[in-house]
């Protein structure tokens, strides 16, 4: 049988992150909760799960919330919860102490791309290279624009996107070699 | 009438260019004036900010700016680039410190932002500068006896505080500009749910799930079409329940409609130029409801339940 260590709190947890997090824009208001779990129960992708849904997501949206606050920031950033996450606010809007709770996870999933390369989805560096690439996340279709009477559209923001992203490192926070 | 800068995004064009095309027709139609502006780039949408909230801040900023420029408040059809630049927009006029740091960044491409804009939501822009008497008044084919299942999307309506679509939370607005075309916008019990779009791209199984869950919520309770404004929302209930039926075996058969080709087929505007044979799923029942004769049939079927409104 496998030995899991257990998670022992007086040296697992990772104080420097909590700062952090309390301190971020995104996730300051984390500091507020009090695990009432109405995040968790008006999260869609949680009840597309039900009784499955641990085994799937690996920690549920009011879980996510405390582990911030007890400083356990590798299970924390492990989750599959972070990638499901739709983003769709329903957790924001219903809690009862104004937590934004899609920002936290917004906030988690910076520090995932920043410190845990490893768990970076493939539909994410899908995207990265893609707005790298082409500087828009799809290909425009002119002959159907055009079929139905659509003015030519004007992409030279595209080559600036370009140029900002990569003034603004995101071909070294996606471990891109150019 | 107000003037507003189009922002069209990267969805739009690439893919639900009917969309575009529909509200483009409605809006010249209601004398609503939308300026094309150059330069504009990609909004700073989910996978962004999943990245880097700076990164998504500093391109949403940007757009924001150019449009400062010209002196015009922005108009999105899409649901994601409204909420990118609502929300952006709410952050960098509530922090001056926030303001001016992103600022900095843009200052080598000759661009600030001063707080000065709004965003606002094409639904909007027809409730609030239109109105619905003047929308009413406008329709000639009503779509009596028509049953609409009508889904916001999350990006439009939350977090309200930020977003501020409506007065009224749950909002009511675009309920309101469905019946103004004489159909019924249904009660249903999965409206306000997601329709699992921002999910395509990094998990499309549980998309499929998200989206089969609002199907089977909108047949439940009678719907005979959904009806959208954004282009994730439109692909998922069209494009993707196409492919629900092909991979899963799993038929519903509730097409979408975007709201301007509702709106426009009541007002009597070329169906050719609403784009309706570029949806993926056919009209053609939904199209038959317009200005057709239309009496409420006697008896217990819940379809036939004359519109409230009438």
């Amino acid at each position: 049988m496998e030995v899991v260590e257990p998670i022992y709190m007086n040296k697992d947890r990772d104080m420097k992150f909590v700062k952090g997090m309390f301190s971020s824009i995104q996730a300051r208001t984390s500091a507020y909760c009090f695990q009432c779990v109405t995040c968790t129960n008006g999260c869609p992708v949680v009840l597309n799960y039900q009784n499955g849904a641990m085994k799937e997501l690996g920690l549920l949206p009011h879980q996510l919330m405390y582990l911030v606050r007890l400083g356990l920031k590798d299970l924390a950033l492990e989750a599959k919860m972070l990638w499901a996450c739709t983003e769709c606010y329903m957790c924001t809007e219903y809690c009862p102490q104004g937590i934004q709770v899609c920002d936290v996870i917004y906030e988690l999933k910076n520090l995932a791309i920043k410190e845990r390369k490893d768990l970076i989805p493939r539909g994410i560096r899908i995207f990265a290279n893609t707005l790298l690439d082409n500087g828009r996340s799809a290909e425009i279709m002119e002959w159907e624009r055009e079929d139905l009477g659509l003015p030519d559209l004007d992409t030279s923001g595209d080559e600036v996107l370009q140029e900002l992203l990569r003034e603004l490192g995101l071909p070294e926070i996606m471990d891109r070699k150019d | 009438m107000k003037s507003y800068a189009l922002f069209l995004g990267c969805s739009i064009p690439a893919r639900v260019f009917h969309y575009e095309a529909s509200a483009r027709l409605v809006l010249r139609e209601l004398g609503v004036e939308v300026v094309d502006v150059d330069k504009f780039s990609c909004c700073g949408p989910v996978p962004l900010r999943s990245i880097s909230f700076e990164m998504f801040l500093t391109v949403s900023a940007r757009n924001l700016a150019i449009a400062e420029e010209k002196g015009l408040d922005i108009m999105c059809l899409c649901s994601g680039c409204y909420s990118a630049l609502t929300d952006a927009n709410h952050h960098l006029k509530e922090d001056s410190g926030l303001r001016a740091s992103v600022n900095e960044r843009l200052a080598p491409f000759e661009v600030a932002y001063n707080g000065g804009i709004h965003v606002k939501h094409f639904l909007k822009a027809l409730h609030q500068d239109v109105g619905l008497d003047t929308i009413r008044e406008r329709v000639v084919r009503p779509f009596y006896g028509l049953r609409i299942a009508t889904h916001y999307g999350c990006h439009t309506t939350r977090p309200s505080k930020v977003v501020q679509l409506d007065n009224h939370f749950p909002p009511v607005l675009f309920d309101e500009l469905v019946e103004a075309t004489g159909a019924k916008s249904v009660q249903w019990a999965t409206k306000s749910a997601c329709c699992g779009g921002p999910l395509l791209g990094v998990n499309a199984e549980l998309a499929l799930d998200l989206c089969e869950k609002k199907l089977t919520g909108a047949k439940a309770w009678g719907a005979d079409c959904l009806c959208t404004a954004c282009p994730f929302c439109q692909v998922q209930f069209d494009t993707i329940q196409a492919k629900i039926a092909a991979d899963r075996g799993r038929k519903y058969d509730v097409p979408s409609i975007l709201y301007p080709q509702l709106l426009g087929l009541a007002m009597d505007l070329d169906r050719d130029l609403l784009g309706l044979d570029h949806n993926r799923l056919s009209l053609a029942e939904i199209e038959a409801y317009a200005g057709a004769d239309w009496q409420p049939k006697s008896g217990s079927d819940s379809k036939s339940l004359p519109n409230s409104q009438m």
